[in-house]
């Protein structure tokens, strides 16, 4: 019994996994092999055995109920923990959530190098002209103060002091600006209540309300005094003035007054007389008067008069029956301290000058002092004089007003005359320059032309060229003109005809008119200089340049100057270039046709002149001929792909600099984070060394 | 144990356990919990480690029952788990001996005609099984513990037509040369 699959075949025996002829051998087996039989037997017990052993194991029959009763539990008693674990695995979880967590990190970093993206940054510009509009409504919200940097709140602070139109606005706007803007603003309110409030002069007072409106502090000095300026509240200053404006008499006010009128009228000397009875009527006398008469025979002049103070304000209100008045100003000035001052001067001067005489007086003296005396007391009287003569000023200018009357008729600018200046050029072509030439000056001469410039040019090609500028008189100019015609062919004429108004600009229907002389540039050029035919096209190649160089050789081949050529390389990539070149005209049609070989022909067009003799040798034509490479449908900067490109560009910027603000915010973290594993694994260490 | 054709009460079961209905899924555990307590217990040898590791079986596929998109493949992933979950607590316990009294018990030193009493011989019996590779006692225990056939066993095991006579061939001579001792006794009817 050396079969190695014994085991295998009891075992199938056993398991009743043998075919019936399989089983029939085997059971041949067993009967003829006694060895094998007891090998069998040793099996057999072995597999109950072993089947009683595993069937021992098998489950309580409520091992079912069991499970299910766990499952129950644990799944109902799944930790929070656990459950956000699961829910974590879920992409639709922890991808937003790693991107919250990336976003998170690039705010730290943001927020711990205090750098912003260029969005952010977009998003505080919004924020600042959002401002801006605020703060001209004069509604700016608190919390945008705050938000908004020094440049926002110096521009708030400006918008602030301009803000106020009206006088009603102005104290609400001034609450909403910055600390110091208000603090220097209201010193300037003060002062403006206290001038309405004492009214002193209600007119005034809403000047200067308006000037500090509209943010000219500056204007306010002249009000308040200096005080302002030197940052002292000017409420004092105005106080004082108008309580001692208050406290002094009318009548002992020195006040001199000044007005000045510009007057239209129709007739100076009829309005120059209404104007001297006038004076006469309020009392007062003329003290100078001057007149001029202009080339146009209008009058203007000027009166300045005096009148009595009181009776100013009626006498201008006459001088409007006079004519128009185009201008008017009123001013005065008060001179009531200077002039007491002055007066008490003198009074003291005089009491010296009396002092000074009883010094003289008294003959004891020596010589020497009695000298010195003497010198003080003509400095002391020259004093005198001089504040007597100031005072006698003073009281004759406050005893007269001055009123400058100026006084033009209508229609001053009106021009005198006109002068009709005439400009002719005449280009001629001439198969002969020189004695074209010769032929016109002749022809100016016996015009007694008066010449101004002759000159005549012969290049390297033997080409001449004549310029002959002549002035002539206008009776003779276009016979002249028309003689000057007929030397040769003309290219071209032009004559303009100008008026020029002399002593003024204005219209005048009246003006005479004078004809000037007649200002003739002649240019006389060679025939063949002159292209018979033009020719313009323009020319559409992708391959600008070598479409010129493929261009050269065969002009230069057919006997073609190039008179001129430029290229240019434009920045999206096109190119551009002209060439302008001249030949016979027996070579025109070769030319034409490998212009039109060199690209799509978008544009011609072709000039001829019939009246010289193109059919001659010596007639030459031109073309003007312009390149260019097709357009693009869409700018290099604005198609697609550049659009994507600087979409990707701005991305990767977005994105280095979001990675380098993560690297920031995991720098900052990193060491908390080692740090507590560090101290995590040092616990768990001492922990399973004591177990 | 891929099933060509499924019942379609069966099929209805699953896809409204694996769609989160908790009763449809306790039915599940209750049809196939003694299938996977067996190859638990195969790998294992141990009840009560089985049945720990047929619960944590039901739970982790509750929780991942979203990963499976065929009701036909529920049965073989849930076996796949209990076999892995088995196998890690398998490795896990290594170092220690498969039972501890089992390998006190000297199986081979027993004196013929000595005898040995009944937790004697499970002792051994369960030392001869430790021997096997673990897919052996799998395999053993679908067939004697779920009372599969033949053919079931090696069709939910993926083995060959065969095979497992081979297995319990290999068995019955490796718990054969374990008892040889105190064989005579065994043969006792």
């Amino acid at each position: 019994m050396k079969d190695p699959d014994f085991a295998a075949k009891s075992a199938a025996s056993l398991l009743g996994d043998l075919s019936p002829e399989e089983q029939a051998a085997w059971n041949d087996l067993i009967q003829r092999d006694p060895e094998a039989r007891a090998r069998h037997e040793e099996f057999t017990a072995m597999n109950n055995l072993l089947q009683s052993h595993i069937a021992a194991a098998a489950p309580a029959p409520d091992f079912e109920q069991r499970v299910v009763g766990g499952f129950r539990r644990r799944v109902r008693r799944e930790s929070l923990l656990a459950r956000l674990s699961r829910l974590v695995r879920l992409p639709m979880v922890y991808i937003p959530a790693t991107a919250a967590v990336l976003l998170a990190l690039v705010q730290v970093g943001s927020m711990l190098t205090g750098e912003r993206a260029n969005l952010v940054q977009t998003k505080r510009l919004v924020t600042f002209g959002m401002s801006r509009a605020l703060a001209k409504d004069g509604e700016e919200k608190p919390e945008m103060d705050r938000s908004v940097r020094n440049g926002q709140l110096a521009y708030k602070s400006e918008t602030v002091l301009t803000a106020g139109e009206l006088r009603n606005e102005a104290a609400p706007a001034v609450t909403t600006a910055p600390a110091a803007p208000q603090a220097a603003l209201q010193p300037q309110l003060a002062a403006t209540d206290k001038l309405v409030s004492t009214g002193v002069d209600q007119d005034s007072a809403a000047k200067e309300v308006d000037s500090r409106q509209n943010g000219v502090v500056n204007r306010m000095q002249p009000v308040v005094g200096g005080e302002m300026a030197k940052g002292q509240p000017s409420t004092t200053a105005l106080a004082g003035l108008t309580a001692a404006a208050a406290a002094t008499p009318v009548d002992i006010r020195k006040l001199i007054r000044n007005a000045s009128v510009d007057i239209e009228v129709h007739s100076f000397d009829e309005a120059a007389q209404k104007a001297v009875a006038l004076v006469d009527a309020a009392g007062g006398y003329v003290a100078t008067r001057n007149s001029a008469r202009l080339p146009n025979g209008k009058m203007s002049g000027t009166l300045v008069v005096k009148v009595p103070p009181a009776a100013l304000d009626g006498f201008l209100q006459q001088l409007h029956g006079l004519g128009e008045i185009r201008n008017q100003s009123l001013g005065s000035e008060d001179v009531t301290k200077q002039y007491f001052d002055t007066d008490a001067r003198l009074r003291n001067a005089r009491r010296m000058e009396d002092g000074l005489l009883d010094l003289l007086k008294n003959t004891k003296s020596r010589v020497s002092d009695l000298l010195q005396v003497e010198r003080e007391l003509g400095r002391v009287r020259g004093e005198i004089e001089e504040m007597q003569g100031q005072l006698k000023l003073w009281d004759s200018l406050v005893a007269y007003a001055t009123v400058t009357i100026q006084l033009s008729e209508k229609n001053m600018g009106e021009a005198a005359a006109y002068l009709l200046r005439e400009q002719a050029t005449l280009s001629l072509a001439s198969t002969d320059v020189e004695k074209t030439y010769q032929q016109a000056n002749a022809i100016a001469v016996s015009a007694k032309a008066q010449i101004t410039q002759s000159n005549v040019t012969r290049d390297g090609n033997g080409r001449a060229t004549a310029v002959l500028s002549l002035l002539l008189d206008p009776t003779v100019a276009n016979a002249t003109i028309a003689q000057i015609k007929g030397l040769g062919r003309v290219l071209d004429y032009h004559s303009e005809t100008e008026r020029v108004a002399r002593d003024g600009s204005a219209d005048a229907t009246n003006a005479r008119v004078e004809r000037d002389r007649v200002q003739v540039t002649l240019s006389i050029t060679s025939q063949d200089e002159t292209p018979a035919q033009r020719t313009q096209l323009r020319v559409e190649t992708p391959q600008v340049e070598s479409a010129i160089a493929s261009l050269r050789a065969f002009l230069t081949d057919h006997g073609a100057k190039i008179e001129d050529s430029s290229f240019a390389q434009l920045a999206d990539g096109g190119q551009t270039a002209s060439l302008r070149v001249s030949f016979p005209l027996s070579a025109y049609p070769a030319i034409l046709a490998r212009f039109q070989q060199a690209g799509a022909m978008k544009d011609l067009t072709v000039q001829r002149d019939d009246s010289g003799q193109p059919g001659t040798v010596s007639a030459r034509a031109e073309i003007n001929a312009q390149f260019s490479t097709p357009a693009k449908l869409v700018s290099s900067n604005d198609g697609l792909l550049a659009t994507l490109r600087r979409t990707f560009a701005q991305a990767i910027g977005a994105l280095m600099w979001s990675l380098r603000m993560i690297g920031v915010a995991v720098a900052f973290f990193a060491p908390w984070i080692a740090a507590l594993a560090g101290i995590w694994l040092i616990v768990r260490v001492i922990r399973h060394r004591r177990k | 144990m891929r099933m060509e054709t499924m019942d379609p009460d069966a099929r209805a079961l699953i896809e409204s356990a694996l769609g989160g209905d908790e009763s449809a899924f306790e039915e599940l555990i209750r049809a196939h919990s003694r299938r996977l307590f067996a190859v638990a217990h195969g790998v294992l040898q141990n009840g009560a480690e089985a049945e720990d590791v047929v619960q944590e079986t039901f739970l982790k596929a509750w929780q991942m029952r979203r990963k499976v998109r065929d009701a036909e493949r529920f049965e073989p992933w849930l076996v796949s788990i209990a076999r892995n979950r088995a196998l890690d607590v398998l490795r896990r316990r290594r170092s220690v001996p498969l039972d501890e009294n089992a390998a006190e018990f000297p199986c081979h030193d027993v004196a013929p005609g000595s005898g040995m009493d009944d937790a004697e011989r499970d002792a051994c019996v369960h030392r001869a099984l430790a021997e096997l590779p673990e897919h052996y006692r799998e395999a053993l225990s679908l067939r004697y513990l779920e009372g599969l056939d033949c053919r079931a066993v090696e069709a939910a095991m993926g083995l060959s037509n065969g095979a497992l006579r081979g297995i319990l061939g290999r068995a019955l001579e490796t718990l054969r040369r374990t008892l040889r001792p105190a064989a005579t006794e065994l043969l006792e009817p």
